[in-house]
């Protein structure tokens, strides 16, 4: 039982970042459409920073999360303006913008293992390795801050998107494009802003989750596939769907890594997103209820 | 009535690839004005409002406000310049409330606008659509046909423009409350001295409250013509259909 407990809370730690990494693919999907395969490379630049600044460079923690939080804003942003704007203003095929994603994502990952090394890093956890023991379960202290930077991020998107006038304006602009140019919305800004904010919020997530694994350039791939199932099963564009998708996803690969084997762990993954394809293409809380929660 | 006309269209082209959807059109809004645009479905009313907006770029001609080029300005500059659209098919955000729809169409006042400037825009709006007062925190996609219109109407108001155009506002509207529309419309060009420019295919409706018209066929002028004058040729629904392809030509 208590072993049970323990994966369990493993499954939320990594279901946390899952979900905030769905939720920063949600954040530029549901305003500029676009689906951002370099989202999983965010991921891991953030986890590899976040040891070099401050597993191998000794700056005080604060410090690395403000430098990758902006850092990784600025290569959201890059790759909108050198990537992914050209193409919406030629009104490039989705497609076609996806695949340059997939671009941007193989000179992310490309870059990083040229620039910091190939090898996978131990990154440390800000507040060390000893488990505190609750109710004889012992639990890693970067398990409360992955779960808890996440719900506090969860909190503040709640309040950005239906408290602010910028909210309003991000889902005027997901829902109909042109009607917000038409009231004045610069949708074009508001692009460039959705993947600032997708870079910021991905890069965070692989500084949380890299204490619990390692951090490597080649992570990015596993982050994307899982990030992205995580947001099409929880139903792309919603953000109740984006945590509910992360912490399924966490607990079916937790659970398929202690009971059965490692390489299953992504074979469930898939598994997984057939069966709720299956019985609800849109995903969990996709389209039929995204106007009640807004689309984010 | 101003000398120089408040919009000024002259020899605006617009293609979509190989399709020339508006050929060298012109034409003018003088101040206070209500000028109807009337033709068929495809004849490029709507590509004409796009243009002005700036949805769809020219690829030849030129657009005025009040003697100013506005070509390169982009759409969402466009409303805090006086001009508002209420686009074909009225492109609210279904998914947010009355009141949020109205809040964003004050959004080209920009972040200096008082909360007060912007309740008292709202407060007018909803003196001139009561009903939408009673459902301001419905979901704008909950909305009949009827009061849909007159949000996007309301929506558009709010950037207090000087210009108002209107795409096909009476498209799938019961016939009473066409009705209803034109008469408020009638209200706010006289009491705001608001010029509007309006594309219908209900063309005597139109009519009936313009004071000039430009008849489009095939993505080209050939009737302009006082509104009274146009009401009373009885050959108007053939020229509106298409029939009379001599015009055309």
């Amino acid at each position: 039982m208590v072993s049970f407990v323990e994966v369990v809370i493993a499954a939320a730690s990594f279901g946390a970042a899952f979900a905030l990494l769905a939720l920063s693919i949600n954040v530029i999907y549901s305003t500029s459409t676009v689906l951002n395969f370099a989202q999983g490379e965010f991921m891991m630049l953030g986890g590899m920073l976040g040891w070099a600044l401050y597993s191998a460079m000794g700056l005080p923690y604060w410090l690395a999360v403000v430098l990758i939080a902006g850092g990784m804003g600025l290569v959201g942003l890059a790759e909108y303006v050198l990537v992914v704007r050209p193409l919406l203003l030629r009104r490039a095929a989705d497609i076609a913008i996806m695949i340059a994603t997939f671009g941007a994502a193989y000179v992310i990952r490309t870059a990083t293992a040229l620039g910091m090394g190939r090898v996978e890093r131990p990154a440390k956890p800000p507040l060390g390795q000893t488990p505190f023991v609750i109710g004889g379960v012992p639990i890693l202290p970067q398990s409360f801050v992955v779960i808890g930077i996440t719900c506090a991020v969860l909190i503040l998107a709640w309040w950005l998107y239906s408290r602010t006038t910028l909210g309003l304006a991000l889902r005027a602009a997901a829902f109909d494009p042109d009607g917000a140019q038409l009231v004045g919305i610069n949708v074009d800004r508001l692009n460039a802003l959705t993947f600032a904010g997708g870079g910021l919020l991905a890069g965070i997530a692989g500084l949380l989750i890299s204490p619990l694994s390692y951090a490597s350039p080649w992570f990015g791939i596993t982050f994307a596939i899982s990030g992205f199932a995580a947001a099409i099963i929880g139903g792309l564009g919603s953000w109740p769907g984006a945590v509910v998708g992360g912490i399924i996803l966490g607990l079916a690969n937790a659970l398929m890594l202690r009971y059965v084997s490692g390489q299953w762990g992504t074979f469930a993954t898939f598994i997984l997103i057939l069966l709720v394809l299956y019985i609800r293409p849109t995903g969990i809380f996709g389209e039929r209820n995204a106007a009640k929660f807004g689309t984010v | 009535m101003n000398t120089a006309p408040f919009l000024s269209v002259s020899g605006l082209s617009v293609s979509y690839g190989q399709i020339r959807a508006l050929r060298d059109i012109s034409l003018n809004v003088f101040s206070g004005e209500i000028v109807a645009v009337l033709g068929a479905n495809g004849a490029g009313k709507s590509t004409l409002m796009k243009a002005i907006t700036g949805l769809v770029t020219p690829t030849k001609g030129e657009i005025e406000l009040d003697g100013r080029s506005i070509r390169r300005v982009p759409t969402y500059q466009r409303p805090g310049i006086g001009v508002a659209l209420v686009p074909e098919g009225r492109k609210l955000f279904a998914p947010l409330t009355v009141e949020q729809n109205l809040r964003l169409g004050a959004f080209s006042l920009g972040r200096s606008a008082s909360r007060r400037l912007v309740g008292e825009r709202l407060a007018e709006v909803l003196e001139t659509f009561p009903v939408l007062a009673d459902r301001l925190h419905a979901l704008a996609g909950e909305l009949s046909g009827g009061q849909q219109q007159m949000l996007a109407i309301g929506r558009a108001l709010m950037s207090k423009p000087q210009l108002l155009l209107l795409d096909e506002p009476s498209l799938g509207l019961a016939p009473r409350i066409v009705e209803d529309l034109f008469v408020t419309l009638l209200a706010l060009n006289e009491r705001r001295s608001l010029s509007v420019l309006i594309s219908e295919q209900n063309i005597r409706e139109a009519l009936a409250v313009a004071d000039r018209a430009y008849v489009v066929q095939l993505g080209k002028v050939v009737i302009e013509e006082d509104a009274d004058v146009l009401f009373d040729r009885s050959d108007i629904e053939d020229v509106y259909m298409g029939r009379r392809k001599d015009l055309a030509d």
